[in-house]
């Protein structure tokens, strides 16, 4: 017998008789975990431990060491079970007016973990091994039975114990390797656009302007991979639109954004009025209205000091 | 070196098992070879049909090279798992790969953010536990989602833990319960005494009903709740099967604590396990089909269990969320009587694939699966004659739970019918995800009997011929499930479609919502339609006007003027806090590719069968009512802000002939 074998017996020795503890250890070893900074390193590590730890331990204290699934039963039932956990732990934790944080859920999942794991070690100590077969995983089929022509136990047991995580390790990194190569597939750009807004929050409700006029703030973003040509229009809305000011011919680069502003006169009389600022993009067609692409924002001005009820239309 | 190779070198002698084959050393090599290459050509492909997908409305490449990559990546792997020759711990494997693998469709179909109605939703619920602490949080998409927390609270966990995102969370959940969820019926088929050959094909057939690959992918709560019921089942029939008491009351208590997951996360799911409880206990209280030793006890605990069950989810339903069954009932019960006047002749069906973009040889395999799905469900009940005759079935509990799983599969059958009523087409759909649960463990033996049936045969050439036959039946069956289940829009990538949630956000959207959070802050009350809604409730933070016939949104769209506008609407607008409005301009000019502008269910005319919209024209008043601010322009939305109560006097008809500046700096 090699010393690796030995070592490795008595790794296996160990672990069969106090798995629950150890993997207590494991689900404690999160804090450190928590110090990595977050991304995908962090990800690998703490994803097999917060999705299967929990669960193990309460089908370990649930079964004992008797009569505790093997295989895929046993993983499928310690995934549910971790993720049923931190629902019931989140819910605890609202139920008891905490709030749910990275911190608080841990702490109660590993205060869970460590019942769990407390009961698992304990039936695990008292109990004898199985002796008798579980009826439940005996087969008996409606199909004609077959004897299972692959099944050379020693092959067999090193497959059955190997390859589910070696399922795994493969199906992961087939997803994620199909995912890096579709990411690298050349596809076909995003459609621009061009925005015309208001600069702030203000020009939201009506603007009292005094009596040395006020300037109103407006930006322009244009997300579009060429440069075009705009004017830009300013007026006073109404039964006829009056000139605001003297438009202006702008040539906008691509993915440029430019802030702008208007200065308004005060307003005559006790009126509101209404500016509208208009951009065009010269030489293009819309496809939807064919005509020229237009965006246009506006905003209701008035003389400070003079209240809105007094203003008619 | 392994524990096992060491234990041999102890002095453990190697046992060969009667009627094994002698294992060929490196035999194994070349058929895996080919396999890892077909797996790999497969998911070029499907990569390969999405790209073309990306540059086109729709093409019949994109599903040509997405079919066969579907089908290079699965059948391969069905092959072996489904050969008798192959070792159960080998086919385990195999069903895990598979598992994982199907969920590539829709991870490369969104690999790095939302893009279905529902997962925006779901996503908004996540956030508000991570930024708030607090579960049943007011959802503005899908209210009745706050009341079903599993799904948030879990994802919110394993956001905390890893440092994941919200999105890359939710993939590692989904990917983890898609896989479960193959692995579970796996589980209930070897529960119920089936071969690990034959519960494996159960597995696969039920990967074929149209939830499988993309709608229960999604990041939704039926995702989680469908796999928690199947493992819920699992312990239900363990616990029902057990022979020691001590098993019994470890399995009695998994199964009551996986149907509580079950109630808090997904409604409909509950209802199902409940019911699916119900029909089980009822089949093994029946003394013809369960009367054994133990009989009592047996139904005893399948009663005790779904009592539990039942109660746990009327005091959820109850108490927690009241709001269930008004959600659930216009599903069913517009359902039926659509289809009941559809029967009697007064009534409009739904055209099936109306305004579908599959190809043509997708909506007759969509036919196909039913007569597929019946040819396996009377193929398993035959079988179960055949065993109940010979005695090889005799009654107990084995007998009783087939029977009800039986059951519960052939509900599938009428449940196709409401396919054919545009009110109950939705809930038919979320309904197979359950009912082929039934269907599945009906099936999987069916499967093998077929499979192993030419061994009774001498001539080559019908073993061919059957090994062809069910290759295609297998390739049927795949497409046309999920050709019933999502149309073309939501399976694949394109170009932006109007009115198709998966093909809705764009990068103008999305920088409208980014601006106007930016600049008003989050938790305004809009009033938009239902595509902008998606991305302005969910990453905007801000809250939805939700349309109903009490509530017609529509009607401020639908008014020619400023009279016309209904004053009841603005005093609920005002009421409401409803200050911003959003207008995406393509409303007057196209007909909604899903058939609903702002909610499903909303009135026909708004969406007529001219084909012209009926907002044409009828957009521009926004421009220029006294009441309305419009504070920001892209290339298709306009935000107004809202100035209610309506002002007695608007601004001045009459411009003055003050002159401003204009100044833009570069």
């Amino acid at each position: 017998m090699t010393a690796m074998c030995k070592y490795l017996h008595r790794v296996s020795s160990l672990w069969l008789s106090a798995w629950p503890i150890c993997a207590l250890v494991l689900f404690s070893a999160l804090t450190a975990i928590h110090a990595l900074p977050g991304g995908y390193v962090r990800a690998i590590a703490a994803v097999p431990t917060v999705l299967l730890v929990p669960g193990s331990l309460a089908v370990g204290a649930v079964f004992g060491g008797r009569s505790r699934p093997q295989g895929i039963l046993f993983i499928g039932y310690a995934i549910v079970l971790s993720v049923l956990l931190s629902i019931f732990a989140s819910l605890a934790l609202y139920a008891a007016h905490v709030p749910i944080t990275a911190l608080s859920t841990y702490f109660v999942m590993l205060g869970l973990s460590a019942v769990l794991a407390v009961v698992a070690q304990a039936r695990l100590f008292t109990e004898r091994p199985a002796v008798v077969p579980q009826a439940v995983g005996r087969s008996e089929p409606l199909d004609r039975e077959t004897p299972n022509l692959g099944d050379d136990p020693d092959r067999a047991a090193r497959i059955r114990r190997f390859a589910p995580i070696a399922a795994i390790v493969t199906g992961v990194s087939l997803l994620a390797g199909s995912v890096y190569f579709y990411d690298h597939l050349p596809r076909p750009s995003d459609a621009g656009y061009t925005q015309l807004a208001w600069a702030s929050t203000r020009e939201a409700s009506s603007i009292t302007v005094g009596p040395e006029g006020d300037r109103l703030y407006f930006e322009i973003v244009h997300r579009q991979p060429r440069q075009a040509w705009f004017r830009l229009n300013a007026v006073w809305q109404g039964s006829s639109a009056q000139a605001l000011a003297k438009p202006l011919t702008l040539s906008i680069g691509p993915d440029k954004t430019l802030q702008g502003d208007l200065f308004v006169p005060a307003p005559p009389g006790q009126c509101t009025y209404r500016l509208v600022i208009t951009l065009t993009e010269i030489d293009q067609v819309d496809p939807l209205t064919k005509q020229q692409p237009t965006w246009s924002i506006n905003a209701n001005v008035r003389e400070s000091g003079k209240s809105r009820s007094a203003c008619a239309q | 070196m392994t524990a096992t190779s060491c234990k041999r070198g102890l002095g453990s002698v190697p046992q060969q098992s009667s009627g094994s084959r002698p294992s060929r050393s490196g035999g194994w090599i070349l058929p895996a070879a080919a396999g890892a290459c077909c797996v790999l050509a497969g998911l070029g492909a499907i990569a390969h049909g999405y790209q073309i997908g990306q540059y086109h409305l729709t093409s019949q490449s994109e599903f040509m090279w997405f079919w066969a990559g579907m089908l290079l990546l699965s059948l391969p792997l069905i092959s072996v798992i489904a050969r008798s020759a192959t070792s159960n711990a080998l086919r385990a494997a195999l069903l895990i790969l598979y598992g994982i693998l199907t969920y590539a469709p829709k991870l490369l179909r969104d690999p790095s953010s939302p893009i279905y109605h529902d997962e925006f939703a779901h996503w908004r619920s996540t956030y508000e536990i991570l930024h708030t602490g607090k579960l049943f949080r007011a959802n503005p998409l899908i209210p009745i989602i706050a009341r079903y927390p599993g799904l948030h609270a879990s994802t919110a966990a394993l956001v905390n833990a890893t440092g994941l995102n919200i999105w890359q969370a939710a993939t590692v959940l989904l990917v983890l319960c898609h896989l479960l969820l193959i692995l579970g019926i796996a589980a209930l088929g070897e529960a119920l005494g089936m071969t690990s050959r034959a519960a494996s094909l159960a597995a696969i057939i039920y990967s074929f009903n149209s939830s499988f690959l993309y709608f229960d992918t999604q990041f939704a709560y039926e995702s989680m709740a469908v796999t928690l019921v199947v493992w819920t089942l699992v312990a239900y029939v363990r616990a029902i099967r057990a022979r020691s008491v001590r098993e019994r009351t470890a399995s009695c208590f998994l199964t009551v604590l996986f149907s509580a997951g079950t109630i808090v996360t997904h409604h409909l799911s509950a209802f199902s396990l409940v019911l699916f409880m119900a029909v089980i206990a009822l089949v093994l209280s029946l003394p013809w089909l369960a009367r054994t030793r133990g009989w009592v006890r047996t139904a005893s605990t399948a009663w005790g269990l779904t009592l539990a069950a039942a109660v746990m989810a009327g005091f959820w339903f109850l108490v927690v969320a009241p709001g269930t069954l008004s959600y659930l009932s216009p599903y069913l019960g517009e359902g039926l009587s659509q289809l009941m006047q559809d029967a009697q002749g007064t009534g409009a069906a739904r055209q099936l694939f109306g305004a579908s973009l599959s190809p043509w040889w997708e909506q007759k395999f969509a036919y196909l699966i039913v007569v597929f799905a019946f040819g396996m469900a009377v193929g398993g009940l035959l079988l179960i004659r055949t065993q109940m005759r010979s005695g090889r079935l005799d009654p107990g509990d084995r007998r009783a739970l087939l029977v009800s799983f039986a059951l519960l599969g052939l509900v599938y059958f009428p449940s196709v019918l409401l396919i054919l009523s545009s009110a109950g087409s939705e809930g038919a759909r979320r309904s197979w995800a359950f009912s082929w649960i039934g269907l599945a463990i009906l099936a999987g033996p069916s499967a093998v009997w077929l499979l192993d049936s030419n061994r009774r045969r001498i001539s080559n050439w019908f073993r061919v011929g059957q090994y062809t036959g069910l290759t295609v039946a297998v390739c049927v069956a795949l497409i046309g499930g999920t050709a019933a289940g999502l149309n073309a829009a939501y399976r694949f990538p394109g170009p932006f479609l109007y009115g198709s949630e998966a093909r809705s956000i764009t990068p103008e959207l999305l920088a409208a919502s980014a601006w106007f959070s930016a600049r008003f802050g989050t938790g305004h009350n809009l009033i938009t339609d239902r595509y902008s809604g998606l991305v302005f409730a969910s990453y905007g933070l801000q809250n939805i006007a939700k349309t109903s016939s009490g509530f017609p949104v529509y009607e401020l769209y639908l008014a020619n003027s400023d009279s016309q506008i209904p004053s009841s609407l603005l005093a609920e607008f005002r009421s409401g806090n409803f200050n911003y409005l959003v207008v995406d301009r393509r409303m007057a000019y196209e007909i909604p590719e899903d058939g609903a502008y702002f909610v499903s269910g909303e009135p026909a005319y708004l969406v007529p069968r001219s084909g012209e919209s009926i907002f044409r024209g009828r957009l521009g008043k926004f421009n220029s009512l006294s009441w309305m601010i419009k504070v920001f322009q892209s290339d298709n939305y306009s935000i107004y802000r809202l100035s209610l109560p309506v002002a007695r006097t608007g601004y001045s008809s009459r411009p003055p002939s003050g002159r401003g500046k204009l100044v833009v700096n570069p």
